[in-house]
């Protein structure tokens, strides 16, 4: 069942040009120029009950303004948008209490207050029965583990404790589709992993119909089954994780270690292909191939080299997708 | 309903944790009172005249203290939460919600300046009444209570002013302007600077016709019994009237602004 279906969506932004220097900053006193930027370009796509989707592309692809268009917050310009059969920006009272949007980089708490007076004001502001907010706070608080932090001012918490804080306000209302905006963002690499493990639990465990959008390609890579890559507001791929790597994922990385007394000069053009052997670390080699070729060269590796360590990798996905985003943009 | 309450408590809450900022807040109204009755004793003392177009220095000193009092209540401002909320995109967290963002921002205006005029009740009107007792006699009898129904719809304009200067926001990129003018011209408008009868005719005619004079000129009048009950009425309805233009204006402001919204920021 499709929760979100979106129909030749576009978004355009209008803002000024504004010459550089003087004489065009008073030039634009009198005469002031407008243009359009096309955030999001006749876009389509649905999303079922229960999945978790990516959303990745580089700096103003269109990521956050599709979130803000699928949550209510922002009008679009042309096309249709709905959202468990609600069309978001009129808000209707249902729809809001379907939803819930959290961004990384901004609070909803009252940075004076401890998190809990904002999650009783958030109880009234859904109607949440005493019984149920008491069982929401205890199961939220236990699962993120901030049962200690939520009666102290938010001014005093920590960026992963306030993320958290800020992530049990947004859940509170039980929402059925979450969007989170960057939600790990400067956060460490353990506080990101109790995320994950909260987000998956959403996910899996509680059928949440989560759309998460990341510059940190792990997180959809932890996270998500499907993955929509977005560029200057034009998806160019929109399908399962594992249809992404099946088709994009065709580089493996081998890395071997050589015995010292190996002239290490030969491997530089050993395999013929310039500069595609990558002298890692001392006695330590790798090299990035085609997948097809993997099984000829492992041969060669250890027919002609004594090695004593050799590990073969799939090339990270944060590399296949900047080199898409890279011949995409130039 | 509740949301509402809660939504007041919580503002409380923050306002009366920052206990220097909240008692220093009373030197924008004591520092102006005293200069302006400085000002006034000097320019009876120099010139040596008993009035000036009615008003004595009894009647000055008493309408400088009802009218700065008044004004931390009642004097319209563009409100900087909301101009932030617009610019940079904090009024995300209210759209997603099932709650009323301008009933928000209009309860912050409402309880912040209700805390502070009932605080400026109990300090500075009593200070003001021992110090210049025998200028305050005959003040606060039967004037207060037509004064009453009048400053309740003046609680109303002011919210309702002080939203459509913060609504200006989605419409103006650089709204630093805007407020410095508002800051400089509002006082002279609403009569907390001066009574209106010592402006220039013109001038006078000008304010006249603005609804900024019900927010202090006028109560500060009822209550010093300077305008008739039959007078009192019809101030009252013209201020109705324009509580339903604004209250338009305002709905028609937040309609097309959110259609401009672009949530930057957030």
């Amino acid at each position: 069942m499709d929760i979100i279906e979106v129909k030749n969506l576009t978004k355009t932004y209008k803002t000024f040009k504004k010459e550089a220097g003087l004489v065009g900053s008073i030039k634009g006193l009198f005469n002031r120029k407008y243009v359009e930027k096309i955030a999001l370009n006749s876009i389509s796509l649905t999303v079922k009950k229960g999945d978790f989707l990516g959303f990745a592309g580089p700096n103003g692809a269109g990521k956050t303004t599709m979130l803000k268009i699928l949550s209510g917050i922002l009008y679009p310009t042309n096309g249709e948008v709905f959202v468990n059969k609600h069309t978001p920006n009129k808000r209707s009272r249902s729809f809001l209490k379907d939803i819930t949007f959290i961004a990384g980089n901004k609070t909803q708490l009252d940075w004076s207050l401890p998190p809990m007076d904002s999650y009783l004001l958030n109880k009234e502001i859904y109607n949440i029965s005493n019984s149920s907010f008491r069982e929401r706070v205890k199961v939220l608080s236990g699962l993120l583990n901030i049962r200690s932090v939520i009666n102290r001012p938010v001014r005093e918490l920590s960026l992963g404790e306030r993320m958290k804080s800020e992530l049990l306000a947004g859940l509170l209302h039980n929402p059925e589709i979450i969007f989170l905006d960057e939600p790990t963002i400067g956060l460490d690499i353990n506080s990101q992993k109790n995320i994950w493990k909260f987000f998956r639990h959403l996910n899996h465990e509680e059928g949440k119909t989560i759309i998460l959008t990341s510059h940190y390609v792990e997180d959809i890579k932890q996270l998500c089954n499907k993955i929509i890559l977005i560029n200057k507001g034009n998806i160019i791929f929109n399908d399962y994780l594992s249809v992404f790597l099946d088709h994009y994922n065709v580089k493996r990385k081998i890395t071997f270690s050589v015995q010292e007394n190996v002239d290490q000069s030969r491997l530089k053009d050993y395999f013929n292909v310039p500069n595609s052997v990558i002298n890692v670390d001392g006695n330590t080699y790798s090299i990035t191939i085609s997948k097809e070729k993997v099984e000829n060269t492992l041969h060669k590796i250890i027919d002609d080299f004594e090695i004593f360590n050799l590990r073969i990798e799939y090339e990270p996905i944060q590399d296949i997708i900047a080199e898409i985003f890279e011949k995409l943009n130039t | 309903m509740k949301k509402y309450v809660i939504w007041c408590k919580n503002l409380i809450l923050v306002i009366l944790q920052y206990r220097l900022n909240f008692f220093l807040s009373f030197l924008s109204v004591i520092v102006p009172l005293i200069i302006q009755i400085s000002l006034w004793k000097a320019i009876f003392g120099f010139t040596g005249i008993d009035s000036i177009k009615g008003y004595t220095l009894g009647n000055l000193i008493v309408y400088y203290v009802l009218a700065n009092w008044l004004a931390t209540a009642l004097g319209p401002s563009m409100r900087m939460e909301v101009v932030s909320d617009i610019s940079t995109g904090g009024l995300n967290h209210y759209l997603i919600k099932p709650v009323n963002y301008l009933i928000c921002r209009s309860l912050d205006i409402l309880v912040g300046n209700l805390l502070f005029s009932v605080t400026g009740l109990i300090i500075i009107i009593p200070i003001a009444i021992f110090l210049f007792k025998e200028y305050f006699i005959g003040i606060f009898s039967v004037n207060c209570l037509y004064g009453l129904p009048f400053v309740f719809l003046a609680f109303i304009l002011s919210i309702e002013i002080s939203t459509i200067l913060s609504l200006m926001s989605f419409f103006i990129d650089y709204t630093t302007s805007v407020n410095k003018i508002q800051f400089l011209i509002m006082p002279f408008l609403t009569g907390q600077l001066l009574p209106i009868e010592l402006f220039p005719e013109k001038i006078k005619t000008i304010i006249q016709i603005l609804p900024f004079q019900y927010l202090v000129l006028k109560p500060v009048q009822i209550f010093m019994g300077k305008i008739s009950p039959a007078n009192i009425t019809k101030d009252i309805l013209i201020m109705t009237l324009w509580i339903a233009l604004f209250a338009i204006l305002t709905y028609s402001m937040w309609h097309s602004g959110m259609r401009r919204y672009n949530a930057y920021g957030g």
